[in-house]
């Protein structure tokens, strides 16, 4: 059997759906977008335009849940099998945000630029983990008017792995769709295995931006894959309870789902959260605490509940160094949700509060969430893994080491580390030698020695180009 | 094929692990006349180094350095009985090795074992749990160019400074080098205790056995 994690009863779940549907009916959602209003009212939720409110009566809900599939085929460019998202599978993937790295080589927090996205973009390609790759942070030296699909053409031309992209509006969106068909060939073959989805962050409480609407409606119109994000802060963008905080994070979340089946009933879902708090010392929102990973629990339990795929925050920390905190907190956040079986948990490689990225804390995070896999798997319990014959061969007094049945399973049967240090305590060698962080610099300086990035057409590239400056 | 292409192929087969491989290579190296010491020492042997240095490197793990281990012994084992009574076949030299008195574990020292008898030398391997008067018995027997002493444990250490001290009351250290391992042992305790070698693993403690016996 797998461990598993559950956090709420079938009670509690079935509670929250209640206190959501209420939400979305009596108290609404905000939808300062005329397409969104019309696109509500034609799936047959009450609108007043005055009010720009939507409320969604439950018959509404119950047919766009009913249009939604239990898992979504996530391609890679390998031709490979496809991630499938749904079920009790657990993939990790890496996350945006960060506008900040700490400086491989200075040890200094600096400002993100696009070469710091390539390296880190390399790195996630040659890891493994991530399984995909959410872009992992946000350059500063390019117009803001144009990062985003900046950002897609970095991660087209440097992995073949899934990656999750971001637009701040439909124009962008849509040169971001362009460049991806681009590459494909067509938009047919895009649509059949689709290499990339659009990350869509909602806002709280309850309200559709435009930003938010428009990558919605242009990527169901296509039938290409949305990872939809719900982060209501407990104490701050919802009320000060963490089962309230579920209630607005999942509200929020089917609200959008109506909206996107309105588009187009094939558009394939994901139904992901960042529930988190409100720090009410620093005023920050915490993603390396408790809460975070009991709400990650729950956000998924809800997934769950109503069938769907399900992702969010995970493996993440607040701390502002490469510490102990750090540790703790991304195995902590890691951890949970993998229990949970939240298919797709991202955060790889973030921490200082959203703030930060790093090579080393990527290459840490590889190792920890390698560490949680191999939780994820079990004891396998069989006449194969039970069989008496290398006892017979051994015997008492023996040692298991040299055995051939040792050689032939424990790749199989143990977690090995790749920069974890296990050696023996060396009193006359320098400890820092083997710290993690150590480890983990000289193991990425090891991987990158022999990496080539997928190679791309030169006219595909310039076809690229002049999309982004178009 | 010339020396070098023969060597190689039996250094890559002891890599991957291939034993059919080696024996096939060895066999192809000795019937195109080379010298049997040149398949040992540059072959063979350099072969479990380049093993060590992949182990060191975190490449390779314990059980697969085991593996290539005894693949050698095996194989080195038959060059042996083909060429028994030629005397082109010389050895290294013969190793005393022990657990030192308290202490019971003996993987670490069994791999000494194995890679030392794979790297051209005799091992006479006394066990574990050892007292001290008993391998000074044994080095007045068996006569040895070293003698090696495991501990793992801080607790068991001062078991080699002991054995040391019997040997040196026995008026016998002279005749002998001796070597330290284990875990919680560092150079600068083999230093203390009057040790000629130290080694922190067993692939290592093939280089500092050929050190010290000035084999380069």
């Amino acid at each position: 059997m797998e461990p598993k994690l559950k956090i709420l009863s079938d009670r509690e779940m079935l509670d929250i759906d209640q206190a959501s549907r209420a939400l979305l009916w009596e108290v609404g959602t905000l939808a300062e977008n005329e397409e969104a209003m019309d696109l509500f009212e034609k799936a047959g939720a009450k609108v007043d335009r005055k009010k720009q409110l939507v409320k969604i009566p439950d018959h509404v809900i119950n047919e766009a849940l009913a249009m939604c599939s239990s898992c979504v085929r996530l391609y890679d460019r390998n031709g490979g099998e496809p991630l499938i998202i749904g079920g009790d599978h657990v993939y990790y993937g890496t996350v945006g945000i960060a506008t900040n790295v700490l400086d491989f080589e200075t040890n200094e927090y600096r400002q993100v630029v696009c070469d710091d996205l390539r390296d880190i973009v390399r790195l996630s390609d040659v890891l493994d983990p991530p399984d995909f790759i959410l872009v992992p942070a946000t350059p500063t030296d390019v117009p803001a008017s144009i990062v985003d699909v900046i950002e897609t053409k970095i991660l087209l031309t440097n992995t073949k792995k899934h990656f999750i992209a971001e637009a701040q509006n439909r124009e962008n969106c849509l040169k971001n769709i362009e460049m991806a068909v681009e590459v494909a060939g067509s938009l047919e073959a895009l649509q059949e295995r689709p290499f990339f989805s659009t990350l869509v962050t909602l806002s709280s409480p309850l309200h559709f931006r435009n930003d938010g609407v428009e990558l919605i409606v242009e990527c169901a119109k296509k039938g290409l894959p949305l990872f939809i994000e719900s982060g209501p802060m407990c104490g701050g963008t919802s009320p000060a309870t963490l089962a309230s905080t579920l209630v607005m994070a999942n509200a929020e979340l089917l609200s959008s789902f109506v909206l996107a089946k309105a588009v187009n009933p094939a558009v394939p879902l994901i139904y992901a959260s960042w529930a988190r708090i409100l720090d009410m010392r620093a005023a920050t929102c915490s993603h390396g605490g408790p809460e975070f990973g009991m709400l990650r629990i729950g956000t998924t339990q809800m997934a769950k509940y109503y069938g769907l795929p399900s992702g969010g925050g995970g493996i993440l920390a607040d701390t502002k160094s490469i510490d102990v905190q750090l540790g703790m907190e991304k195995m902590g956040t890691g951890l949970l949700p993998a229990l949970a079986d939240t298919n797709m948990v991202v955060g790889m490689g973030l921490f200082a509060d959203e703030n930060a990225i790093s090579l080393e804390t990527l290459v840490i995070d590889c190792e920890i969430a390698g560490w949680i896999k191999k939780v994820k798997k079990g004891i396998e319990v069989n006449d194969r893994t039970l069989d008496l014959t290398v006892f017979k061969e051994v015997g008492p007094g023996g040692d298991f080491i040299r055995a051939k049945h040792t050689r032939e399973n424990f790749k199989k049967e143990m977690f090995l580390p790749k920069v974890m240090d296990r050696g023996f305590l060396a009193l006359d060698k320098d400890p820092e030698e083997k710290n993690m962080r150590t480890r983990a610099r000289n193991y990425f300086s090891k991987m990158m020695e022999t990496y080539t990035p997928p190679e791309l057409p030169e006219d595909i590239d310039a076809k690229l180009d002049a999309i982004i400056n178009r | 094929m010339n020396t070098d292409e023969y060597l190689n192929k039996i250094i890559e087969s002891v890599i991957d692990q291939d034993e059919a491989m080696v024996g096939k290579s060895v066999e192809e190296a000795l019937n195109a006349d080379i010298d049997p010491m040149v398949i040992i020492n540059d072959g063979l042997t350099e072969s479990l180094k380049k093993v060590g240095d992949l182990f060191a490197e975190e490449i390779l793990f314990l059980p697969e350095l085991i593996g290539c281990g005894e693949i050698v012994t095996n194989v080195m084992k038959k060059i042996e009985d083909k060429l028994k009574g030629d005397d082109s076949i010389t050895k290294k030299g013969l190793m005393l090795i022990a657990t030192v008195k308290g202490d019971v574990h003996d993987i670490g020292k069994n791999l000494v074992v194995l890679l030392m008898g794979a790297s051209g030398y005799d091992v006479v391997d006394l066990g574990k749990d050892v007292p001290a008067n008993t391998i000074v018995e044994k080095i007045n027997e068996l006569n040895p160019d070293i003698v090696a002493l495991s501990a793992l444990l801080s607790t068991t250490m001062p078991g080699q400074k002991n054995t040391i001290q019997a040997i040196e009351e026995a008026g016998i250290r002279k005749k002998i080098k001796i070597m330290v391992g284990g875990a919680p042992v560092t150079r600068a305790w083999a230093e203390e205790i009057g040790a000629d070698g130290y080694a922190e693993d067993a692939s290592t403690a093939v280089v500092e056995a050929d050190r010290i016996m000035g084999i380069s």
